[in-house]
């Protein structure tokens, strides 16, 4: 099984991200993104189940919400580039 | 003490205000820098005094920049719309935090409005002065020396007709009037969160309906690996440790605000103005900068024979807080002919009463 993450650059665009799914009723979680998905360095992720990527996606998307790119993420700790 | 001076900053502060810098000095780490608890705890608590504020003038949590101060949200305004020689236009009751960048920059600086309390005059002046060669207009939206409330609303239609940006200055506004960054369509707000806000000192706002220019540049939390400074907002112009402290309890300020009302504060403090206002007309040789509207709970006057401040040493011997001289605004004085002199400014707060203005009233008579 795997997670959906959506990484952002900026803390305050995630939060408002996440504000967006909460109002919505999907389950979020914002942390600092792994290193290994931040090409630039310090950015923070929107963590959703894999039930919820789609919706998730498409909220986001409608809030102008700006993610940079959506992973897979399994439990091992390897993320794989995703589109929704 | 009767305090007089909240038009340079607020001393009568909701309890809730200090409580939560005091809090947030001994439960807050750094926001935007680790994950650990009390560093996301710090996110929440900055975050959450964007979105109450996002609120209130009517923007996106990502448009709210912290600042020092009015003067740093002024001078990150001005310095990314303004180069040296560009036109820029101005009313004749700006601060020098407005005068001074402009002066520094070399900008060509016109003057719109002279007279006080006459918005038809001021929105005139402004009509002939924005033309299609004018690369901004700053505006304050309240004179920090009479309390004249300009005709921003009209002012800021003028420049979105002709696109040309708009700043206000909102120093004297923020908590008090409605300010909406859509419905002026603005370039930039500017405000200091220790005034109308009822924030800390060291705090400041700017509402930004564009992407500033940096001012510093240096860590934000955010792609770090790069040189250049983000391109979004509000990691551009935030640069470095914010201050927590002054963002949380800015924060409670923002609260009391939207629980208490901008109109029910606004109508407490004009009708403070207005009741001063006519016991200093009754008293023989005060002149009062008074025409009984377009005002807010700012007011000043003066003492015939008598230098301003001496007049505000006399009442600070009583214990009651005003501010005399130029209040850092020349050009108002200028404009109004009172430069020379200078003026005793009375400013109110939502804290102040009636009592207090009859007791300052009896001992201004009562030298």
């Amino acid at each position: 099984m795997f997670i959906y993450a959506f990484t952002f650059r900026s803390f305050t665009a995630a939060q408002s991200g996440r504000n967006v799914l909460q109002q919505l009723g999907i389950a979020v979680q914002l942390q600092r993104a792994p290193k290994q998905l931040t090409e630039q360095g310090c950015g923070y992720v929107l963590r959703v189940t894999a039930a919820d990527g789609a919706h998730a996606a498409g909220a986001l998307r409608v809030y102008s919400a700006a993610f940079v790119q959506i992973y897979r993420c399994f439990p091992n700790g390897v993320c794989q580039e995703a589109e929704l | 003490m009767i305090y007089f001076d909240s038009a340079a900053t607020t001393l009568q502060k909701p309890l809730q205000v200090c409580e939560a810098a005091k809090t947030a000095m001994q439960t807050l780490s750094s926001p935007g820098r680790g994950g650990y608890a009390v560093a996301m705890h710090a996110d929440e608590a900055v975050y959450d005094c964007r979105a109450q504020a996002a609120e209130l003038f009517d923007a996106r949590p990502e448009e709210i920049v912290f600042t020092m101060n009015a003067t740093h949200a002024l001078n990150l305004a001005i310095k990314t719309l303004v180069s040296p020689g560009d036109r820029v236009v101005i009313s004749g009751f700006e601060h020098n935090a407005v005068v001074r960048p402009l002066y520094k920059l070399g900008a060509q600086t016109v003057i719109a409005g002279r007279t006080l309390f006459s918005p038809e005059d001021t929105l005139r002046a402004f009509d002939a002065a924005v033309t299609e060669d004018t690369k901004a207009v700053v505006c304050t939206h309240v004179s920090n020396v009479f309390g004249y409330e300009l005709p921003v609303q009209s002012i800021a239609d003028l420049c979105h007709a002709r696109g040309v940006p708009f700043v206000l200055d909102a120093s004297q506004s923020a908590g008090i009037l409605p300010v909406s960054l859509k419905k002026l369509h603005a370039a930039f707000l500017a405000m200091p969160g220790h005034k109308g806000l009822y924030g800390a000192q060291g705090t400041g706002i700017l509402v930004c309906g564009q992407l500033p220019e940096t001012l510093i540049e240096g860590g934000t939390g955010s792609i770090s690996a790069l040189r250049e400074m983000p391109g979004f907002l509000p990691d551009r112009a935030e640069a470095g440790t914010q201050n927590v402290c002054g963002i949380c309890a800015l924060r409670e300020g923002l609260r009391f605000i939207r629980q208490t009302g901008l109109d029910k504060i606004a109508a407490h403090e004009r009708a403070l103005r207005l009741r001063l206002v006519q016991k200093l007309s009754a008293m023989a040789d005060v002149r009062v900068y008074s025409a009984g509207h377009d005002q807010t709970g700012v007011v000043s006057f003066l003492l015939e024979g008598e230098d301003c401040e001496y007049t505000a040493q006399r009442l600070a011997a009583h214990g009651v807080c005003v501010r005399a001289g130029l209040h850092c605004a020349p050009l108002a004085h200028e404009s109004a002919g009172s430069v020379k002199t200078g003026t005793v400014r009375v400013s109110f707060c939502a804290f102040n009463t009636e009592a207090e203005t009859d007791t300052f009233a009896e001992i201004l008579k009562n030298p």
